[in-house]
């Protein structure tokens, strides 16, 4: 066989053994059938022969993946119980402190401190549950005779910052925690994303329906329509329009995300070759602000695209490019429509082509045109990465930049529609951003004491000044969103026994 | 403010996606190093903990991350060997390499049964030993070329051409029939 054509020729061979093997994933490899070329036997039969000691290390990764995920969820706080690890991994543990192990010895410290703080937040989480009905109440008769109609940078500046902070209730989330929290723009139900679909009220959290998706479909995002009445779910296989007060759902379009693909290799990609971070189906979604159109990501594993579907039909209206292997994990329209901001991520993993820069990135695009007009590197991924400021082009996301001893994070504002930077603030933030609905304020999810604390801030967007720091433990704020008539903030966080729950808290 | 968009990885989704993008490479390198599975599986655990366990690990870039994760694994590689060394005092020199062997080949073996497989598998078996490392780690274990050359401390150069050839002489028996 010319070497040109030769499917194994050292340059593409990995590209070629995993479409040679496309045609038989792993799981179900049949026998070489004689009318196969020899490469494609030689494929199949290396499968199947490894097909076993294959299953054998999936498994073992599997556990391992449980357990970090079980210790992981146990041991986010310190106050809880000890993780589910096995006795023989205890004694190795105890015996690496015997031994003086750094990091085990630094381990130890933090979960006594995590202890001590987390007796301090049980004690204040009982005052704050004792006190808060009557806070609430008292708040809510001083707003009602002090400041009717009030906006938030008037109550800020003409009082006080004691309405921030109060929380009008916690209600619990799944060990999944919170991938996503959602206002409805009527301000009056909030949706949530765990490992399934919630929406209660927005101010008393009572009232909570499931969205029963089909089985087989796990959520990946979620969007109210702008008129309050519906929500759009993103699920691994279809698109899912559910009524925003029932919860019942009144359309579902499937999605095929390898049907749909441009890249055949993008259905065939092994076991460990696919970018795990991808998944299938419906990624993220937002919806237009006439209500007449939905974009949505969709993830063919190794590659994504974007579409811009009639939110009533599901029938694509036009599409938008999506280069390279890059699947966008979070979108978002400006304001007036005219863009559309993606958080994405490059879904090659150990691809050392990709510059560092390059891995997670924030693209816009011109929703008339139909081309990327902006990239950036930027927004992590984790909670709401990116944030439009309300009634302009700006963009607020958060990203590294160049410091003393390597990157830090930064929380940066940019002008998509002239590719200029407009703040930079030099905050330890890690991810979830939300404009106040004015625009005069910016809320995100960061650090606080070298790390140990995870916190809210809320930064004043002209002047950087933070104005309010909102403490938590070590748990991350997962998702962070501002109520859109700006008076509360939902943010998705663990509590003192490290559950995750989603608290209500004023903002104003 | 807008409320469309939506938040993909949190905490334990992004943890998750972190582990599924390094942990198979990862996975490779412990296991040919360590004595067993089991072994192989509490060195990995304790890696991403040790991940857990580093403030703002987030914040490092996914090359940071992945050299970070490589740094730990082999410095728990070195630990652990010298665990070993001083709970069994046998020298790991004499620690033949063939003890732990009948446990990889144990499903293959029921496979070896059928003739066919038996020819493909003693041709892996003649292939320099490298190539057939190449080989195993390429199909048992899911790696791509760049990750197996992290595995074995080659380039991915080397590695792609390696794979090529081994794949290539393994042809030979199909063409042949």
């Amino acid at each position: 066989m010319p070497a040109h054509n030769d499917p194994f020729f050292p340059h593409r061979v990995d590209e070629s053994v995993e479409q040679l093997a496309s045609t038989n994933p792993f799981d179900n490899v049949t026998d070489a059938q004689p009318s196969m070329d020899v490469n494609e036997r030689l494929v199949h039969d290396m499968q199947k022969l490894y097909s076993l000691e294959r299953k054998r290390y999936q498994r073992a990764l599997q556990r391992v993946e449980d357990r970090l995920v079980a210790h992981y969820t146990t041991s986010s706080d310190g106050h809880s119980a000890p993780a589910p690890i096995p006795d023989r991994e205890a004694r190795r543990v105890s015996e690496q402190i015997r031994q003086g192990r750094f990091y085990q010895m630094e381990n130890r410290q933090r979960s006594k401190f995590g202890r001590r703080v987390g007796l301090l937040v049980a004690a204040l989480v009982m005052v704050v549950l004792v006190g808060s009905m009557l806070l609430v109440l008292n708040a809510t008769h001083q707003k009602a005779v002090q400041h009717p109609g009030t906006t938030l940078g008037a109550a800020h500046n003409s009082s006080t910052t004691a309405h921030f902070g109060q929380t009008l209730y916690t209600t619990p989330g799944s060990s999944a925690g919170f991938q996503g929290l959602s206002w409805s723009p009527d301000s009056k139900r909030v949706a949530s994303l765990t490992d399934s679909v919630q929406i209660w009220d927005a101010i008393t959290g009572a009232h909570r329906v499931t969205v029963h998706l089909p089985t087989g479909s796990w959520p990946y995002a979620l969007a109210w329509s702008p008129n309050s009445q519906l929500i759009a779910i993103g699920t691994n296989n279809s698109l899912v329009i559910a009524d925003g007060q029932s919860g019942a759902i009144v359309h579902s379009f499937a999605v095929n995300s390898s049907a749909s693909t441009q890249n055949n290799l993008s259905a065939s990609y092994l076991f460990t070759l696919t970018p795990n971070g991808g998944g299938l189906g419906v990624r993220a979604l937002a919806w237009s602000s006439d209500g007449h159109s939905l974009a949505i990501s969709i993830s063919h594993g190794p590659t994504g695209s974007l579409e811009v579907v009639n939110a009533q039909t599901g029938a694509q209206d036009y599409t938008l490019p999506v280069t390279g292997n890059y699947v966008a994990t979070a979108l978002a329209w400006s304001s007036d429509g005219k863009y559309l901001a993606g958080n994405v991520f490059n879904t090659q993993p150990g691809a050392q082509t990709i510059p560092a820069g390059e891995q997670k990135m924030v693209w816009a695009w011109n929703a008339s045109t139909r081309q990327v007009i902006f990239k950036q590197t930027g927004g992590n991924g984790t909670g709401d990465p990116l944030a439009w400021q309300p009634g302009s082009d700006n963009l607020a996301f958060v990203t590294g930049v160049p410091g003393k001893g390597g990157t830090t994070s930064a929380l940066v504002v940019w002008n998509v529609a002239t590719n200029a930077l407009v703040k930079q603030y030099p905050v330890a933030a890690f991810g979830p951003v939300a404009w106040s609905p004015d625009g005069k304020y910016l809320a995100y999810g960061g650090f606080a004491s070298q790390g140990t604390a995870s916190i809210v801030g809320i930064l004043d967007a002209s002047s950087g000044e933070q104005v309010y720091t909102y403490k938590q433990m070590h748990i991350n704020i997962s998702a962070l969103a501002w109520s859109p008539n700006g008076k509360y903030i939902v943010s998705g966080e663990g509590n003192s026994t490290g559950d995750m729950v989603a608290k209500v808290w004023t903002a104003e | 403010m807008r409320q469309e968009q939506t938040v993909l990885l949190n905490e334990k989704a992004y943890l998750t996606a972190v582990y599924q993008r390094y942990a198979p490479a990862l996975f490779a390198y412990l296991y040919r190093h360590a004595d067993s599975l089991e072994d192989t599986e509490d060195l990995l655990l304790e890696v991403f903990q040790a991940a857990l366990e580093r403030e703002g690990f987030e914040y490092l870039s996914a090359k940071e991350q992945e050299a970070w994760l490589w740094c730990v694994a082999r410095n728990k590689m070195v630990d652990h060997h010298r665990r070993r060394v001083r709970r069994q005092g046998i020298p790991l020199d004499l620690v033949p390499e063939d003890v732990y062997e009948p446990d990889r080949e144990t499903p293959e073996v029921i496979l070896l049964r059928r003739e066919k497989y038996e020819r493909l598998h003693a041709s892996i078996r003649r292939l320099p030993a490298v190539q057939q490392e190449i080989v195993h780690l390429h199909f048992a274990l899911g790696l791509r070329s760049a990750e197996i050359a992290t595995v074995l401390h080659k380039s991915e150069g080397a590695v792609r051409v390696m794979l090529s050839r081994a794949l290539k002489l393994l042809r030979k028996i199909y063409e042949s029939e």
